[in-house]
């Protein structure tokens, strides 16, 4: 596995031949219910589910692609609700990275992420979205973290552009 | 006299982590205001928002940010403003640094905004998951008083509070996540001999 396209609307599979594509809307997973007991048993989640599969393929993916809505500066619920069960991805312990405490991933695997974020989106919106990417990646070896915002019908041609980007 | 609702959004079993400080703002705040109201986010029925004066909104950080069951609510009172509460936030996250949860703030205030919501500050805990264990807590039983002040006297406020240092609070989340660690494989291995 090498590069992981997760989405939560139909996107087109000629433009990402080499990703494995995660629909949100094809898979079920249930809600995080945020005990923290992964953490406390060795990254096994309580739920098996879609999720569980998911989440190992973030673990190995070196190339990752979000495709979301964005809304308040924040992901969707149905997004957000699938980075909150990646919570099993990371280590119980604070590790102090650049200044600050957090939890480290469980991978240490060299990643790119990018995100491609849809909706009516002010700057404010953009800003506070970008600053969430950088934080919510601090503790992975994320080797760079782009994102790209278009409207909604849009979407197809910001995926032309990024069409091929998981080919070697 | 006001009337106060107090939004646990935290996700179902993180609401654990921030009772103890949801308990003691309610203390602070009964005795002057005309009612103070809890809800959580899993009951929660949004009619309700518009009886109140002025709503916290005050959850447990979900991977740095606002937890999917609290941008649920937002989501459900998208567009339905006819009454204007005033907001203010209570959040708490388990990494020692409180300005871990200013990203969540942002996301408040880019939800109010949009809402034409008057947003009035937050109070951010950090260290959540242990503070209450630890001398701190009495530095934040104290930050939670003069946030219950500031909203009783409907002013805008900006307060954080952690454990004392970083050294203490590694030490304290180390010996914490050990304990829990250990108490789960105990609990798992019990399991199994009752399957057995």
């Amino acid at each position: 596995m090498r590069n992981l396209v997760i989405t939560d609307r139909d996107v087109s599979g000629n433009l990402f031949n080499n990703s494995v594509i995660v629909n949100l809307n094809n898979i079920t997973y249930s809600t995080c219910t945020g005990a923290l007991e992964c953490l406390k048993n060795n990254g096994i989640c309580y739920f098996k589910d879609d999720m569980n599969l998911v989440s190992r393929w973030m673990n190995e993916s070196q190339l990752i692609i979000y495709v979301t809505q964005v809304k308040y500066g924040c992901f969707d619920v149905k997004f957000k609700q699938m980075l909150e069960r990646l919570v099993v991805n990371l280590e119980p312990y604070y590790t102090v990275v650049e200044g600050e405490t957090c939890h480290l991933g469980v991978s240490q695997l060299n990643k790119k992420l990018i995100v491609i974020g849809y909706g009516e989106v002010s700057e404010q919106e953009k800003q506070v979205f970008e600053q969430l990417l950088e934080e919510t990646t601090l503790g992975y070896a994320y080797t760079s973290v782009h994102a790209y915002f278009c409207q909604e019908d849009e979407i197809e041609d910001a995926l032309q552009t990024f069409g091929g980007v998981d080919h070697d | 006299m006001t009337k106060i609702l107090i939004i646990d959004g935290s996700l179902k079993h993180a609401h654990q982590f921030v009772e103890p400080f949801i308990q003691r703002l309610e203390v602070y705040l009964s005795p002057y205001a005309e009612c103070v109201d809890t809800r959580v986010a899993s009951s929660f029925d949004e009619r309700t928002f518009f009886e109140y004066d002025q709503v916290i909104l005050t959850f447990f950080n979900s991977l740095d940010c606002v937890p999917s069951s609290m941008l649920e609510i937002f989501q459900r009172l998208e567009g339905q403003m006819d009454h204007h509460p005033e907001i203010y936030a209570l959040i708490a996250c388990d990494e020692y640094e409180p300005e871990k949860c200013d990203l969540s703030e942002k996301v408040i205030q880019c939800w109010c905004k949009r809402e034409n919501l008057e947003y009035q500050g937050a109070l951010k805990i950090g260290s959540a998951l242990f503070i209450m264990n630890t001398p701190a807590k009495f530095v934040v039983s104290n930050s939670i008083k003069s946030f219950a002040k500031n909203i009783l006297k409907q002013e805008t406020v900006n307060l954080k509070t952690t454990m004392l240092t970083e050294r203490q609070f590694m030490k304290t989340s180390r010996h914490y996540w050990d304990k829990e660690i250990k108490k789960k494989k105990k609990h798992n291995r019990r399991k199994q001999s009752i399957k057995k």
